[in-house]
């Protein structure tokens, strides 16, 4: 019975303790969440919000400089897990290498360059450690609703409730990408935004 | 930058007005999630439409929920 439960016990130890070592998460990203690549041998064009790129040659359908480009004065990729209560947004390349982008990884990958400066623009708001605290519910009922993963981490910690969202935030993150990209759109329309150390 | 604008009201602050705490304070008391419990695509819904209607700087957006 105890051999059973101890794969999975160190397995939400490891899920409990959220901060992980900059070596072991890319070793688990490596793995378990590996770059995302353009596998479709047929090429079908790829859609960002609306607008449609093919994926055959580098440049979309449409001519990308009647499209509005902004420059983005500061690349907000910096602000990673190492900031505490902090919002950053990611580059498809930051987030996993150092490098920045650049043609070669991109024709390995298979995404065309119009397509990624797109996808990039868009506001990416994913789960975050360190944040001010949020009180576990007083409801005894609450700890039944929680996942397997959140019991067991409240259960550990000693401020009673959560500085971290991983494994359960997943849907609210979604729903504030949703509401930023609107905002986005709505303030900002719906071109480019480029850092000038990336062109 | 308005980007940066918009990405500050985002923050993991109970002073943004679109932080996780507020989503999960007005999951709690609204949609009957406890935090820390999954969020499904309705309660967010509701707290979208509620922080966007309570939050004093956009007042001219309508947020309307399925």
């Amino acid at each position: 019975m105890a051999d059973n439960y101890f794969p999975s016990c160190s397995l939400l130890i490891v899920m409990a303790n959220t901060d992980f070592s900059r070596y072991s998460q890319r070793f688990v990203q490596y793995f378990w969440d590996p770059i995302p690549s353009n596998n479709d041998p047929a090429k079908s064009p790829i859609w960002c919000l609306g607008q449609r790129y093919e994926a055959r040659s580098s440049h979309g359908l449409l001519d990308i400089r009647s499209r509005p480009v902004y420059e983005r004065p500061v690349n907000l990729s910096g602000s990673q897990e190492s900031e505490t209560s902090s919002v950053g947004v990611r580059s498809l390349y930051s987030a996993y290498e150092d490098s920045g982008p650049n043609s070669l990884v991109e024709k390995e990958r298979g995404w065309p360059q119009d397509f990624l400066d797109d996808f990039e623009t868009r506001i990416w708001l994913t789960y975050r450690s360190n944040f001010a605290l949020i009180p576990r519910s007083e409801d005894v009922k609450a700890v039944a609703n929680l996942s397997l993963a959140a019991r067991f981490k409240t259960q550990l910690n000693n401020p009673p409730g959560f500085t971290s969202d991983t494994g359960w935030g997943c849907m609210i993150r979604s729903g504030q990408c949703v509401l930023a990209n609107a905002l986005l759109h709505l303030r900002l329309g719906r071109g480019i935004l480029t850092a000038p150390a990336f062109r | 930058m308005e980007e940066r604008r918009i990405l500050s009201l985002f923050a993991d602050d109970p002073k943004a007005p679109f932080s996780v705490q507020n989503f999960v304070k007005h999951g709690a008391s609204a949609c009957g999630k406890h935090p820390g419990e999954w969020f499904g695509p309705s309660a967010t819904a509701s707290c979208i439409k509620y922080l966007v209607s309570t939050s004093r700087r956009f007042t001219s957006l309508n947020a309307i929920e399925p």
